[in-house]
């Protein structure tokens, strides 16, 4: 492979199975990849199709109940954070669907990971049993609805292993 | 082939192939390989009372990790086809040779027996192929009863 000549693909695994950073360089045209992650022994060379199933395993991504279908939730970065971990000031202010919803405990976050590239990122928080939650910058649109102004605003949908694994094959295996 | 038309709606320029260890399979004529394919078949467990799609989907990811390379199951949720029919789905993936394959099990609850919908999707082209493979997953008819599979 030829240096400098791929895309990077960097992931940040905050809380899972295997913590910390890691990176994958594609190479589309040799249809592989050069793969670091937390939990993988070293770097390794890969097929780009593999590279989905080695995310997968190293965030825990797995099957989980889907969360009622909710819609959107405005919030600031931290208070999002303290939502998704629980906590009950946090969650004494959310919608009521939400906080039949949300966890309790931060012991239910099973996994907080963030994949990353120049042009899109994926922030992903599994709460086992009260699914997975995929937090993105608000949409400004949507902000102005809320009537909330403020830097560093997040939107929290519920997804699903299944459309976060879509998003991993198309990241990593595009235009096959 | 059989007589019996497939019972599921084929994306365009996918056709029928042959039945293979009693399985009817539906492919691409043509495209990279591996390429994706449809597999169809009734379960028959022989049990009494028969299980539900749940229940053959718990036997599945009991048996899936034994018999696959680096087999993940990534999801499970329950669903319909397009005609009402239950369906419990699993979505998993591991390596054949030196591709991924990404795959989906439909357990379908249809009069009196259970069927067997499976995808089979190249990992490499899943984000393409999936929208293609549900929809044709989603189709399922129920085929007529002593209608031979």
């Amino acid at each position: 492979m030829t240096p400098g000549a791929g895309t990077a693909v960097r992931l940040r695994v905050l809380v899972g199975p295997h913590q910390g950073d890691g990176c994958a360089v594609l190479d589309r045209d040799a249809r592989c990849a050069v793969v670091s992650l937390p939990g993988l022994a070293g770097v390794r060379r890969t097929a780009l199709d593999a590279v989905p199933g080695w995310v997968a395993a190293c965030v825990g991504l797995g099957p989980r109940p889907a969360a009622a279908p909710l819609g959107t939730l405005v919030a600031g970065r931290a208070e999002a954070d303290a939502l998704l971990s629980g906590h009950p000031g946090a969650l004494a202010g959310a919608p009521a669907p939400w906080r039949a919803a949300l966890p309790t405990s931060s012991n239910e976050v099973l996994a907080h990971w963030t994949l990353w590239t120049a042009e899109y990122a994926l922030e992903i928080v599994d709460t086992g049993r009260c699914g997975l939650w995929h937090l993105h910058p608000a949409d400004p649109a949507l902000v102005a609805a809320e009537g909330t102004i403020g830097e560093d605003l997040v939107a929290i949908q519920p997804t699903t292993a299944t459309q976060v694994w879509r998003v991993l094959c198309a990241v990593f295996c595009p235009d096959q | 082939m059989t007589g019996a038309p497939f019972p599921l709606r084929l994306p365009p320029r996918w056709r029928e192939g042959p039945v293979v260890d009693g399985w009817r399979t539906a492919g691409p004529v043509s495209g990279p390989r591996p390429r994706p394919a449809l597999l169809y078949r009734p379960v028959d467990s022989g049990e009494s009372p028969a299980p539900t799609p749940r229940d053959l989907g718990d036997g599945l990811c009991a048996r899936l990790p034994g018999g696959y390379v680096d087999l993940l199951v990534l999801d499970r949720s329950d669903t319909a086809c397009r005609d009402g029919h239950p369906a419990h789905r699993v979505l998993s993936t591991h390596l054949s040779g030196v591709d991924s394959l990404t795959t989906e099990h439909w357990f379908v609850a249809g009069t009196g027996r259970v069927h067997l919908l499976v995808a089979v999707l190249p990992t490499a082209r899943y984000a393409v192929l999936a929208p293609l493979a549900e929809r044709a997953l989603r189709s399922f008819r129920e085929p007529p009863p002593g209608e031979a599979p």
